[in-house]
């Protein structure tokens, strides 16, 4: 009964993964010591919402209110949403509280900014989605994230540094989507622990996305891109119109007092690994050491794991199938000795 | 199937009863059994060695008589000690030393085998071998006896009385099965056969053969035997080679199927209107279909299990001894009431089989077959444009093939037309393989939805209003009728349920419906077990009907790509590589005789004024090159023609004649307006055509062509892919005006078509080319015109042909300077291509004269789409649930041409947006001149919701598949709603007169039953007749914008649905 919108996001990380364990395998260890129950119960995040969202709709219709006042509450509403208590899918249709009466027709009808209002839900929870498949399908090597429970504009990510200057570095951060994604600004990007980093704010941690993004273009920009600047920072250094102006003159002036400055930091950050999550939320990303009894068993899980569809039956009807040759647009023109049996 | 199931062997103890009888008191040590056996075969054999065989009676009864107990002895005997049947008992041990049974068996040959002791050996043996303890066959003293009389029964003279062959039947069944448990009995059966039987060395199985196809428990028997036979013989190559090439097996299998086929009813007597494909309970009931479901069953189940030597055969004799001379003419007959017969075995028959290599023969037939020059595919695709039952029968089969996600089949029916890409402006090529990230295109569909369709909820005044009028007319008997009908459209019907704005009546809570959406969705596609059970809160919103939307589209879209995982190629508009693919037929605007191309390459050497290259055509050249050398061809064509023409005189004067002396080189308005009316014009052809009546360049009333003639497809695309020339020289000269005018507007510098030739930025040529085009596209026309005609008029074309060979080589095109030029500068792609001409005839040929054309299947599925509001509730539900099966499959290039809303085609392209558009208008004009529609809406809607309760209910079984539902005969046999439908005159015969009406038009080819009976009406005085037919077309209306409500809520969910999904990886094992 599975009905969560993105089944593919525990199973892709896992592929993720296994790709990245055979350079560091206890970096994969790390990751994956988050809460394991959390893992599986993830995916339905976006069902939440749903739910989140037919509620807050609900709310309004009893209070009369426009649309546009539903989407602008639900929007302030998003961070400080309690949380459930027991991460279950919301089988909708049953679990949501019945709503009587939808706005009236004339309201539903009403068309807000060239959305078709009562859909508006919909449209930002996939975008978002739609955003994390891009991520996942871009496999970016060492960069792993994960939407909070709480809101899917918030992201937790952790990001490993294979060599150059910050080699070893494991920079947890949190990625914030504006509220009219995509029609805002680009994201931000929050290192938990500063990194001393010329393009990373020394006091919050943030690091400098508006400049590689100046202006956020739906169609054009994506947030893999800011996952994937959020990594490049580290590898190709970059001094000009520092956040951090003391890092970027000592890398033009002193590059050995850098580097010192840049193990240390690269030190600190790693020393708080295991510290809680900065944000409580069931999907924070934390560390453990490693600890057979848990881990062995997931990472097995995790490489023996093949991803099928929910309700995949077998033996239901014979399907999928193809005689087309590879290279070729003819039907039946695979050899017959290959075919399969 | 079940037929594994039915492999596992007979035990003993199955048969007890009959033991009790026969068997003797001793069950007491093995001592005392074998001094009791030994006393009876002292007497037996003391009858036995007597010198006259033909002894009295009494000697018989003797013998059979101790025989039954020594047998039974040996039956019930324990084997020895110590180990797997090493040890024989001690009786066995003497029957092998002593040879007795074969000493018995021969003792009854020599005295002559009567009916009365063969059965009793039969049966005696039969025990023997169904209950022995230990095994007996692998003993040569105990096959060589059964051998023998077997080999009895076998003979000729002898043979086996009709009497008998239950016995024998069961006994070769009992073989069977040990030897299934022994394998290597069927090496010692096979051994010992030759020294007696010659070639028919297998005598169990050549014993069998004929009862394959036998009515009745025997049948089944002997079934079950041969596929025993199958699974063991599978490792086994001897054997199989045996079956393969001494034995009958396959070709009495396949051809038996032909016989069966011949015997089923002709015409399927049609309960309810909403009825278009055979279920269980449909066929349950018909002997002789139940006949060849056994066949074909046992078909597959010997494709299953047999060794490949055997399955190649028999897939072979399927595909020639059946499919090929039985299944293709019975698709082609002309009675409508045969074509629909047909049409549901042909589904009926593609969802029981299950093997695979079947089912690829089944597909090939379909797809590679060719019946009169058409293939089987394309006769198919006819069908959906007919009207009333033959078009939702078709559309049913059509389902069920798209349910298999079979690359071939996709390929064939629409990415073939998808792969070179013309269908999109070059410009958008790269947005194929975009999705649908912020929802725009799901918006678009939404903002569909018709205004006077989104009163979700009612005012409660309007909730109690009267038993809804739906309601009365469609369960006419009224709500007293007891049970629900049935109806046999598909369980999509239930997503009405999420419909049910209009709640009040829903107390019990509708259950989850069965994946409307679902690329299998076959008509009860079962529900997922483990699906939770929604109640659906009264007073649905919009919001979660959506949210079930999304996850039916989900869980299709997963499903498909699933499916699809294994395919050789992405589609998404890289790879196949869309300058590589072959061009796919062009749209069916004429149909040329292949004859005349070749005529054009002799020509074209022969008169070697034009500078192409030898082995090109003047449309060769054009096709490789590209547009500029497009238009220098396509202006050598024209000349031609004119020649042609003038050589002819009058007498065949195109319209188009005429019209290139009015508009002349038209200045590019003109040219605009004649581009558009093209893709009309080129609609309306065939059946133009076929009347002999040269089409018209003008725009037709958009309503005539499209409204579903069945003439217009019958003119399939041409049979041989590559070799439709003169189509292409039709459809050529409006594609490149369209590519023309399309990079105009672009901006220079893209190549168009196949071939990307860069070398059109000449700002300078494009300023001329426009003109040029206008005059070529004439020309062009008519000559394709002048062809048609001449094909008309067989003789005529050949005088023609003649003429145009001669005139043209008396005096060869002169290319002008401009023609020259451009030559030169595409001289190089061009040998490039001829190479790839080689390879694919297609290409050289079609490449530039093909307008972009989508293929037969999305015209006729659109141009359905379009006429929405006329069809009927059940061709609506399955058409937009093929729909949406398209739109699951998650390769781009489809994708993007269903489901992105933002995507630009070449105008000739109809977009599934625009034709949505359109139905929009329609209904909202429909419901602007009908003041009642929103109540009619909703009781529309109220109906539905309740019908698919009903459904939903009646196939809650779950987790059976469609065939093997066991539903009960009396089920089906209640009258449907259909039946109820038509009932609402109050006159059953005038309800069939009216069908037959119906189907009398669709085989004159004539408008739908709707508008034909609505046509002639408000002038007399209202007749029944009439009323009823206004009855029906404002119920098809209401019914079809609730429908189109719907599909577009499903198609938004489908386009939100594809960003989100991820692809499976390739080649993971199909099964774990």
């Amino acid at each position: 009964m599975n009905l969560n919108p993105f089944w593919s996001m525990s199973t892709n990380t896992g592929r993720k993964v296994r790709e990245c364990s055979s350079a560091q395998r206890s970096e994969f260890a790390q990751v994956h010591s988050t809460h394991k129950r959390d893992e599986r119960d993830k995916p339905w995040i976006f069902s939440r919402n749903f739910q989140r969202d037919i509620r807050t709709l609900k709310r309004s219709d009893s209070e009369e209110q426009s649309v546009q006042q539903i989407a602008e509450q639900q929007q302030r509403a998003s961070p400080s949403r309690p949380s459930f208590g027991k991460k279950q899918l919301p089988t909708i249709p049953k679990n949501t509280a019945p709503i009587t009466k939808p706005a009236s027709p004339a309201t539903t009808t009403q068309s807000i900014n060239g959305t078709h209002a009562s859909y508006g839900p919909f449209y930002l929870e996939y975008s978002l989605l739609a955003e994390f498949t891009l991520v996942i399908k871009q496999k970016l090597p060492g960069i792993y994230v994960q939407p909070s429970y709480k809101s899917a504009l918030m992201w937790f990510g952790v990001i490993f540094i294979r060599h150059g200057l910050y080699q070893d570095g494991v920079f947890k951060f949190t990625v914030y989507i504006p509220d009219n994604y995509p029609d805002g600004e680009c994201p931000r990007v929050v290192f938990d622990i500063p990194v001393f980093h010329p393009l990373v704010d020394p006091v919050s941690g943030e690091l400098d996305v508006r400049r590689a993004f100046t202006k956020w273009r739906r169609n054009h920009n994506h947030i893999w891109q800011v996952l994937m600047y959020a990594r490049t920072v580290f590898y190709k250094i970059n001094t000009m119109e520092p956040l951090n102006p003391e890092a970027a003159v000592l890398y033009d002036k002193d590059v050995q007092l850098f580097k010192s400055k840049v193990v240390e930091s690269v030190k600190l950050c790693n020393s708080h690994l295991f510290d809680q999550p900065k944000i409580d939320d069931p999907y924070a990303i934390s560390f453990s050491p490693w600890n057979p009894a848990v881990h062995d068993e997931a990472k097995e899980r995790m490489f023996t794991h093949k991803r099928r569809p929910e309700d995949h039956h077998k033996g239901l009807q014979v399907s999928g199938l193809s005689w087309v040759k590879p290279g070729s647009t003819q039907p039946f023109s695979k050899d017959e000795n290959s075919q399969q049996s | 199937m079940s037929w594994l199931s039915r492999l596992t062997p007979r035990g003993p103890g199955n048969r007890s009863s009959r033991t009790s009888a026969l068997s003797s008191p001793c069950t007491a040590d093995p001592e005392t059994c074998l001094m009791v056996f030994d006393n009876h075969w002292r007497q037996v054999s003391w009858v036995l060695e007597q010198r006259d065989p033909s002894g009295s009676s009494d000697d018989l009864t003797a013998v059979r008589n101790h025989t039954d107990q020594m047998l039974c002895l040996l039956a019930e005997e324990r084997p020895g000690e110590g180990g797997e049947g090493a040890d024989m008992g001690p009786i066995l041990r003497l029957v092998v030393t002593e040879n007795v049974l074969e000493r018995v068996v021969q003792w009854h040959l020599r005295r002559g085998l009567d009916p009365d002791s063969q059965g009793a050996l039969l049966k005696l043996f039969e025990m023997l071998i169904g209950q022995s303890h230990q095994p007996l066959l692998q003993h040569k003293a105990v096959l060589q006896p059964l051998l023998s009389l077997l080999g009895a029964c076998a003979e000729p003279q002898l043979g086996c009385p009709l009497s008998l062959e239950n016995s024998l039947v069961l006994l070769l069944n009992q073989v069977c099965v040990s030897m299934a448990r022994a394998p290597a009995v069927l090496e010692l059966l096979f051994r010992t056969g030759p020294a007696q039987q010659g070639p028919t060395n297998l005598l169990i199985f050549s014993l069998l053969v004929p009862f394959i196809h036998r009515d009745g428990a025997i049948g089944q028997q002997a079934r079950d035997a041969l596929l025993l036979v199958m699974a063991t013989s599978a490792s086994n190559q001897g054997v199989a080679r045996y079956i393969a090439e001494n034995s009958y097996f396959c070709p009495v299998l396949a051809t038996g199927l032909s016989a069966l086929y011949s015997s089923l009813p002709r015409k399927i007597e049609v309960r309810g209107d909403d009825w278009h494909a055979l279920r269980r309970e449909d066929w349950m009931g018909v002997a002789s279909l139940v006949l060849f479901m056994n066949s074909l069953e046992f078909c597959n189940a010997v494709i299953q299990v047999a060794h490949p030597l055997v399955r190649g055969q028999l897939v072979d004799y399927v595909h020639n001894g059946f499919l090929v001379p039985v299944m293709g003419p019975a698709l082609h007959k002309s009675s409508v009431d045969e074509m629909i017969a047909s049409t549901a075995y042909l589904d009926l028959f593609l969802r029981s089989v299950t093997e695979t290599a079947l089912l690829k023969t089944f597909l090939r037939f379909i797809l590679v077959h060719r019946h009169d020059n058409d293939t089987i595919l394309d006769t198919l695709l006819t069908r959906i444009s007919s009207n009333s039952r033959l078009c939702m029968v078709s559309l049913g089969l059509f389902r069920t093939l798209l349910s298999l996600n079979c690359e071939d089949l996709m390929l064939q029916l629409v990415l073939r037309y998808l792969l070179p890409c013309t269908h999109v402006m070059l410009s958008q090529r790269r947005a194929v393989r975009e999705t649908d990230l912020y929802g725009k295109s799901a918006d678009k569909f939404l903002s569909l939805i018709p205004e006077c369709c989104r009163l979700s909820t009612l005012p409660p005044a309007d909730r109690e209003e009267e038993p809804a009028f739906w309601g009365k007319v469609l369960n006419s008997p009224g709500s007293e009728s007891p049970a629900h009908p049935k109806p046999s459209t598909p369980s999509r019907l239930a997503l009405f349920m999420r419909q049910q704005s209009t709640g009040g009546n829903s107390s019990t809570p509708p259950p989850m419906e069965t994946v409307p959406s679902s690329p299998r969705g076959g008509p009860s596609a079962p529900l997922s077990p483990d699906s939770p059970i929604h109640t659906v809160p009264e007073g649905l919103d919009w919001e979660s009907g959506y949210l079930e939307y999304l996850r039916d589209a989900r869980r299709g879209i997963e499903l498909c790509s699933w499916a699809c995982r294994n395919w050789s190629a992405p589609y998404d508009g890289e790879d196949p590589s869309p300058n590589t693919a072959p061009l796919p037929p062009p749209a069916p605007t004429s149909n040329p005789s292949l004859a005349m191309f070749p005529e054009h390459f002799s020509f074209q050497q022969g008169g070697g004024g034009s500078g192409t290259s030898p082995g090109q055509s003047l449309f060769n050249g054009t096709s490789s090159t590209g547009r500029e050398d497009g238009r220098a061809d396509g202006r050598d064509g024209g000349m031609e023609v004119k020649k042609v023409k003038r050589d002819l005189g009058e007498q065949w004067k195109p319209v188009g004649a005429e019209q290139n002396g009015t508009a002349g080189p038209g200045p590019p308005p003109a040219c605009g307006s004649l581009l558009a009316s093209y893709g009309e014009a080129n609609r309306g052809v065939s059946g133009e055509r076929s009347g002999g009546l040269p089409s018209q360049p003008v725009p037709v009333p958009s309503s005539a062509p499209r409204s579903s003639s069945p003439d217009m497809l019958t003119r399939a695309p041409d049979p041989s892919p590559g070799w439709g020339p003169p189509e292409e020289m039709l459809s050529s000269p409006s594609e490149v005006v369209e590519r023309l005018i399309s990079e105009l507007l672009d901006g220079p510098g893209q190549g168009e078509g196949g071939q990307i030739v860069p070398g059109g930025g000449d700002s300078n040529i494009q300023g001329i080319s426009i003109e040029a085009f206008t005059q070529e596209l004439r020309e062009l026309e008519e000559r394709v015109r002048d062809r048609d005609r001449g094909r008309g008029e067989g003789r005529a074309a050949r005088l023609q042909e003649d003429v145009t060979r001669d005139s043209l080589s008396e005096e060869p095109p002169t290319p002008s300077a401009l023609d020259a030029d451009l030559t030169g500068a595409g001289g190089e792609p061009r040998g490039e291509t001829s190479a790839m001409g080689l390879v694919s005839p297609a290409r050289p040929l079609g490449q530039p004269a093909s307008q972009p054309y989508t293929g037969p299947f999305m015209v006729v599925l659109f141009a359905k789409l379009e006429n929405m509001l006329q069809n009927s509730l059940y061709v609506n539900i399955l058409l937009t649930g093929i729909l949406s099966q398209l739109a699951c499959y998650p390769q781009p290039l489809l994708r993007s041409f269903l489901l992105n809303t933002n995507m630009v085609f070449q105008p000739s392209v109809k977009s599934l947006i625009q034709v949505l558009g359109s139905v929009k208008n329609r209904i909202e004009a429909f419901a602007a001149s009908h003041e009642d529609f929103p109540a009619m809406l909703r009781k529309a809607q109220r109906y539905l919701a309740a019908r698919s309760k009903v459904d939903w209910a009646d196939t809650s079984p779950m987790g059976v598949p469609p065939l093997r539902r066991s539903d009960s005969l009396v089920k089906s046999r209640k009258p449907s709603l259909g039946d109820l439908i038509l009932r609402h005159t109050n006159s059953p015969t005038r309800a069939r007169h009216a069908a037959q009406l119906a189907l009398a038009h669709v085989r004159d080819g004539g408008q739908s039953l709707h508008s034909a009976l609505f046509r002639g009406g408000s002038g007399g005085g209202a007749s029944g007749l009439e009323k009823q037919a206004e009855a029906l077309r404002v119920k098809n209306a209401v019914y079809c914008a609730v429908v189109f409500t719907e599909f577009l809520k499903e198609l938004a969910a489908l386009a939100q649905e594809h960003a989100v999904s991820m692809p499976f990886p390739k080649n993971q094992d199909p099964e774990e």
